[in-house]
């Protein structure tokens, strides 16, 4: 009998940051020691939300406790602050922070509380200081990119965008949908295949990024284009099922009558072996729908 | 992966809470994962339930603190359904620091004061008085018969004890609904009188998965197991 055991971890503790003041020790610059103080906190944030904060704000208390002058501390405490929502605190250590250290350390997190008040064209103003600064930070990129959103301004978030993907080791496939998508809209959809191409490359044959593509190639009628796409799902995809259907439906908008059906026939004898899910009685019944279609024939 | 013949899916409840773009992302793929599955059993697994009572993550919680973290919510809103839809078994989560197990789940997607086990939950010769509690003489099947015969139905378990267990509701969950969601099944094994539906101490689930029949179990430190379901195929 096969056995699976698994142990679900409680919440991530945050990172200390004792390792990262070592750092600005170091003979290199002031700035670079800071950067890499406000990178690590960019990258605490997600488990600072976790509802442990009381707990994470005792630990930060105690810390300023220690190192009453540690600017990188303030700006931890800033950052919490913003999570739940207590501006007011979170404005006080900024302020704090700035007297302490290089105000460009804190304008990373003083740009999401500004967010969080919807003072959207201040997070702008003060992620574009941090970035000058810090030209090589892609978080803050897309950050900026996400205000530019909130502002409306496309073309800025789309060159934002451009600039997190560039720089990120390992982009989510979700920032080249989310890029493109806008391009799209900006009316450019082969600049758009083409950062999709660029994500297929850079991380592989990813479904939910060759779909987008698929979406678009369907949107400019090239049926042949998005049925090669398709095809590159075949394998990641086992054949499904759901796959199998869509390849018969772009076979058949194609006029490609033949192959649909025989695919078509193919799936329906694959669901009647399958669990009876909700999912694959409706596919099930979409393919008897378009198979009853094939065989009626055109109108 | 694939371990045997159990497909397991591990979700991101966190960083997604705060991205809508990247959810939908998930969600697609998601369902391409589950609609490419062959595997007899199913299991998802996320950190957020999206139903608890556990102290401090009360999942009914809307307390939008400017649209960031409900994470629990949004599993609830957003995912369970696929889950009902794409054959999903099992759904395990952590966050609450206590065990809790519901019931045979189809559909529940609102807040606990909307569950209805009439409308949620897979009940015994088809009683809505009666939730079948998946203990012996009340194991589930896949193929649930309240359903119809249709593979529509998720077990949600808790177990963010394996380290640390709450002793009190903490701040943010009401004393009263500590370990008391109506979604989640009673524990005889519950120290307090009547039962709640929830256990705080530590303890680890293992589940067996063989062709026929899924056993999920809750063990405590001293190896007793205080809660035990199954489902067949």
């Amino acid at each position: 009998m096969a056995t699976y055991s698994i142990v679900l971890p409680s919440l991530a503790s945050a990172v200390p940051l004792k390792a990262q003041e070592k750092n600005r020790a170091s003979a290199s610059s002031m700035l670079a020691g800071v950067f890499g103080i406000a990178l690590m906190l960019t990258f605490c944030s997600g488990a600072l939300a976790h509802a442990g904060h009381d707990a994470q704000l005792q630990r930060i208390n105690d810390a300023i406790a220690q190192a009453p002058s540690s600017q990188s501390h303030y700006i931890e405490r800033a950052a919490l602050h913003t999570e739940a929502h207590r501006f007011t605190e979170a404005a006080a250590d900024f302020k704090r922070a700035d007297t302490l250290g290089a105000s460009v350390a804190a304008d990373y997190h003083r740009a999401l509380l500004y967010e969080a008040r919807k003072e959207y064209e201040a997070a702008r103003a003060s992620l574009s200081r941090y970035l000058k600064h810090f030209p090589n930070a892609p978080q803050a990129y897309a950050a900026r990119a996400r205000i530019a959103q909130l502002l409306g301004d496309k073309v800025a978030a789309i060159e934002d965008l451009r600039s997190n993907l560039r720089l990120m080791p390992q982009p989510n496939p979700g920032d080249f949908i989310t890029a493109a998508k806008l391009i799209n809209e900006q009316g450019s959809p082969g600049d758009a295949l083409t950062l999709l191409d660029q994500g297929l490359e850079q991380l592989g044959v990813i479904p939910s990024i060759q779909r987008e593509a698929i979406a678009i190639e369907r949107q400019r009628q090239n049926i042949p284009a998005a049925i090669a796409r398709l095809e590159t799902l075949r394998v990641p995809l086992r054949e499904s099922a759901r796959w199998k259907l869509q390849m018969a439906e772009l076979l058949s908008s194609h006029g490609d009558n033949e192959s649909a059906s025989a695919l078509l026939e193919s799936l329906t004898s694959d669901l009647q072996k399958k669990r009876p899910t909700p999912a694959n009685q409706r596919l099930l019944q979409e393919a008897r729908s378009l198979l009853a279609t094939q065989i009626a024939g055109p109108k | 992966f694939d371990h045997g013949n159990v497909h397991v899916v591990s979700l991101d409840s966190q960083l997604s809470a705060r991205d809508a773009g990247q959810r939908a992302t998930m969600r697609s793929w998601l369902i391409d994962d589950l609609s490419s599955n062959t595997s007899d059993w199913t299991v998802v697994i996320f950190h957020h339930p999206p139903y608890s009572k556990g102290a401090n993550h009360d999942s009914d919680t809307t307390d939008t603190r400017g649209d960031i973290d409900l994470p629990q919510l949004l599993m609830r809103e957003e995912f369970v359904e696929l889950f009902d839809e794409y054959g999903v078994d099992l759904v395990y989560s952590g966050h609450s620091h206590s065990y809790e197990r519901s019931y045979y789940l189809r559909g529940h997607t609102e807040s606990s004061d909307m569950f209805t086990p009439a409308a949620h939950a897979e009940l015994v010769d088809g009683d809505p008085a009666r939730p079948a509690s998946g203990r012996e003489g009340e194991a589930y099947a896949q193929l649930s018969p309240t359903s119809g015969g249709v593979d529509d139905r998720v077990v949600y378990t808790v177990a963010g004890n394996g380290g640390k267990a709450d002793e009190t509701a903490g701040r943010l969950t009401a004393a009263d609904v500590w370990l008391l969601h109506p979604a989640h099944i009673e524990q005889p094994a519950d120290t307090e009188t009547p039962s709640r539906r929830g256990l705080p101490i530590i303890g680890s689930v293992i589940v067996d998965a063989g062709a026929s029949e899924l056993a999920a179990s809750f063990i405590d430190v001293n190896g007793n197991v205080l809660d035990r379901f199954t489902i067949t195929r």
